[in-house]
């Protein structure tokens, strides 16, 4: 397997189809991870794009100085696009409908579309539900560590963290996970 | 070993990024420790259900691909 940082060289030199090697060597990672992270389609596919636009900009400026290591350098690029978007989404006014609800979430602009919907009753939904609902900065050790298969110690450099606060926020995560299990009459099999 | 084993280090030996010599010592006294194959179990049930599956819409990758062309002529 040729090395990112050698495509990424080879790219700067006029190949073009050493940058197409490079977007689908890590595409599914880095969609799966900005999916997870938003859970919206249409959301993580704008993301997706202004990562890789984002990141050719940078390439071509002579920016890229991370050599192999392309998927922790794009993944910290869509986690900031990802936050900003969220940011911008908790700023948005909230507009109360009769019966009490949000109208954006009643809507589900930002959410889940109309298609997705469905009764959450098996047990790996059932998980990912939970995940959800965990703090941000355990989710997203939990994703970029599952997903994106980086290493503790690329998920501090993301997260201008260090390894031990990564650790100890995934810990967090499955405790709280644990909890949540409890709660609910649904009980994972192994 | 001249420490007890937490649950951060069944993380790190889970993520195979233990330091050696914990690792070894998770491995030799798993079948003695319940509750560590629990813990285990809990983060393989969490892995399997966090797989990246989910790719982007063809659109999606054609538009970069674009981009990527585009900045090549653009720069010419």
């Amino acid at each position: 397997m040729i090395a990112d940082g050698v495509l990424i060289k080879r790219y700067l030199e006029g190949n073009q189809a050493a940058f197409e090697v490079l977007v689908k060597r890590h595409k599914t990672r880095i969609y799966s991870s900005v999916l997870a992270i938003v859970n919206d389609h249409y959301l993580a596919e704008d993301i997706f794009q202004e990562t890789f636009i984002k990141a050719i900009h940078s390439i071509r400026q002579g920016k890229y100085n991370h050599e192999d290591k392309f998927l922790p350098w794009a993944l910290r690029i869509a986690r900031n696009l990802a936050i900003d978007l969220i940011r911008q989404k908790k700023r948005l006014p909230m507009v109360i409908t009769s019966d009490g609800q949000d109208l954006f979430q009643t809507l589900n602009i930002f959410d889940k579309s109309q298609e997705e919907i469905h009764i959450e009753t098996d047990e790996i939904s059932m998980l990912k539900s939970w995940i959800h609902q965990l703090p941000e900065e355990q989710k997203e050790v939990l994703i970029l560590r599952n997903y994106a298969d980086l290493s503790f110690k690329e998920i501090a450099e993301i997260t201008n963290t260090n390894i031990n606060t990564c650790i100890g926020r995934m810990h967090y995560a499955i405790i709280n996970l644990r909890k949540m299990m409890e709660k609910s009459s649904v009980k994972i099999k192994y | 070993m001249d420490r007890n084993i937490t649950e951060t280090d069944l993380i790190s030996y889970f993520y195979n990024e233990c330091d050696n010599q914990i690792a070894a010592h998770i491995k030799s006294n798993l079948t003695f420790n319940p509750h560590w194959i629990d813990f285990l179990n809990d983060l393989q049930k969490l892995s399997d259900c966090m797989k990246a599956e989910a790719n982007p819409h063809a659109t999606s990758v054609q538009i970069i691909l674009e981009e990527s062309l585009y900045e090549e002529n653009h720069s010419i």
